[in-house]
């Protein structure tokens, strides 16, 4: 439960949403995704904001045999809906090829999603959030699992998108080690509440013995 | 062998009616059953054709005792076919009511509601005035024996299940693959999840009805565990257990015939070896 949760997303912002375990990311997460309504108060969303939502990987069931490209390609399901049993036109194939470019997962197009390692697995669920042509690209704990090597490639292409294409982007994560240089916003979320600042007062040696301690 | 296959096949054949239903069970089970097992509830899939049994037998129950729910002139079958559908979409309503309230084991309500309508068909059919050995038959599902218009039935209702799966598979395979993903893109998630729970209720209640529980469950499951391991996506999944099935479906007939077995459990005894013997090749060739 969040008992006082007033955030806000800014266009064009990089925003980390950290917290330890249990804190409430999640919940404040799936609120502002609007899966979740929220018991007062409310959430306010641009007219037609379109969320590209990349869930822990966890989550996603290896008995699938499914491949990448199937996996991006469902980032077009919603575009697709009055297509009924027809197959997906062509375009929504170069979609998402050129989406599985961006995050640098082109060359496992063809694997199958189980067989793919950790690293890869999160670029396919990124190249399919891209497929929904986002407005914001939202990633639940998307480093959860890995070395530091693959946590700063991530983050790189994270870093890369937000500059070079100006996307507006979410992190909610455990995990804030490289973040500072990074992130514009800084969101703890801890003992109900959420606390949002600027990165170098949020990732302060003394704001995270705070946020930790209690 | 080959002589008898090909025998079998033709529009003359005495059992005609049992080789079409056959192929129809096993060409549209697995595109059903791959919902079942992708979603892990292969047990659903043995719960169900035991509930949809309960309710056939409490049909011919009702029927034995001179009790008519659809008028006087209602047939043994049209009674039976009422009670497997009324049965198997409360037992579908109710497990879907209690996965949205969440708490508890899924697999533990679907065993519990499994033994329970295994109990319930065994003290319907030791109850029913017209002896117990004729609804047991019945209960069986005898495919040899399909007449016309329980053949009419299951190809009009088989086609139905097959368009909308093919129709409606990019929504229901969302909401079965990643449901968060499925929230954030569709606006009520959980009414594809009914429209699968409406096709896994169709393709049963029909489906027990016509061929019995055994052959169902297993047209409905084994095909797709013996192509999965092979599949390198969904459509080929989808494509390759429909064959098999169909495939299974024709020879474990011929066999059947020529060695003068009961139709289901040969069907259902070759398509397990073919699942074995699917898991030991793919095991061979990983090595």
């Amino acid at each position: 439960m969040v008992e006082c949760a007033d955030f806000t997303l800014r266009r064009g912002d990089f925003t980390a949403v950290l917290g330890p375990n249990g804190g409430g990311k999640t919940t404040l997460l799936r609120g502002l995704l609007g899966v979740l309504k929220p018991t007062r108060g409310q959430v306010q969303r641009a007219d037609a904001l379109t969320f590209g939502y990349v869930p822990q990987r966890e989550d996603i069931d290896p008995v699938w045999p499914v491949s990448a490209m199937e996996v991006t390609l469902m980032g077009a399901y919603r575009r697709a809906r009055w297509r009924m049993g027809l197959p997906l036109p062509p375009i929504e194939h170069e979609r998402a090829s050129a989406c599985l470019t961006r995050v640098g997962a082109d060359a496992f197009r063809r694997k199958l999603f189980a067989e793919l390692s950790g690293g890869q697995k999160q670029r396919v669920l990124m190249a399919r959030a891209l497929m929904t042509q986002p407005d914001v690209l939202v990633l639940d704990e998307p480093a959860s699992g890995f070395d530091l090597a693959a946590q700063r490639d991530l983050l790189e292409l994270l870093c890369r998108m937000h500059d070079a294409e100006g996307l507006t982007i979410l992190v909610v994560s455990h995990h804030f080690a490289g973040l500072q240089p990074l992130v514009n916003r800084v969101s703890w979320v801890h003992s109900g509440r959420v606390e949002t600042g600027l990165p170098d007062a949020m990732l302060s040696p003394a704001k995270i013995q705070e946020v930790f301690s209690q | 062998m080959i002589q008898t296959l090909c025998e079998i096949l033709s529009p003359d054949f005495l059992l005609h009616n049992g080789v079409v239903a056959s192929l129809l069970v096993g060409f549209a089970c697995p595109l059903v059953g791959m919902f079942f097992v992708l979603r892990r509830a292969v047990l659903l899939g043995v719960a169900l054709p035991q509930v949809s049994s309960a309710g056939v037998a409490m049909a011919f129950w009702l029927h034995a005792l001179g009790i008519h729910v659809l008028g006087h002139d209602e047939t043994e079958r049209g009674t039976a076919l009422v009670g497997s559908a009324v049965f198997t979409m409360l037992a579908l309503v109710v497990l879907a009511l209690s996965e949205r309230r969440g708490g508890g084991l899924i697999e533990g309500r679907t065993g519990a509601i499994y033994a329970f309508a295994a109990a319930l068909a065994v003290l319907f059919t030791a109850r029913n005035p017209s002896g117990e050995s004729h609804v047991t038959s019945l209960l069986k599902g005898e495919i040899v024996a399909v007449a016309d218009a329980d053949l009419r039935l299951l190809a009009t209702v088989y086609v139905v299940v097959v368009l909308l799966v093919a129709v409606f598979r990019r929504q229901l395979v969302l909401v079965s693959f990643d449901r968060s993903m499925a929230e954030t893109l569709m606006r009520r998630p959980w009414g594809w999840d009914l429209l699968l729970y409406g096709v896994f209720g169709l393709t049963i209640s029909i489906g027990v009805m016509i061929v019995g529980p055994l052959t169902l469950f297993g047209f409905l499951v084994l095909p797709v565990l013996a192509v999965r391991p092979w599949a390198r996506g969904l459509f080929s999944l989808a494509i390759m257990s429909s064959l098999l099935g169909g495939v299974t479906a024709w020879v474990g007939f011929t066999i059947a015939y020529r060695a003068d077995l009961p139709v289901g459990p040969t069907d259902v005894a070759l398509s397990f070896g073919l699942y074995v013997l699917s898991l030991a090749a793919h095991a061979a060739v990983r090595r």
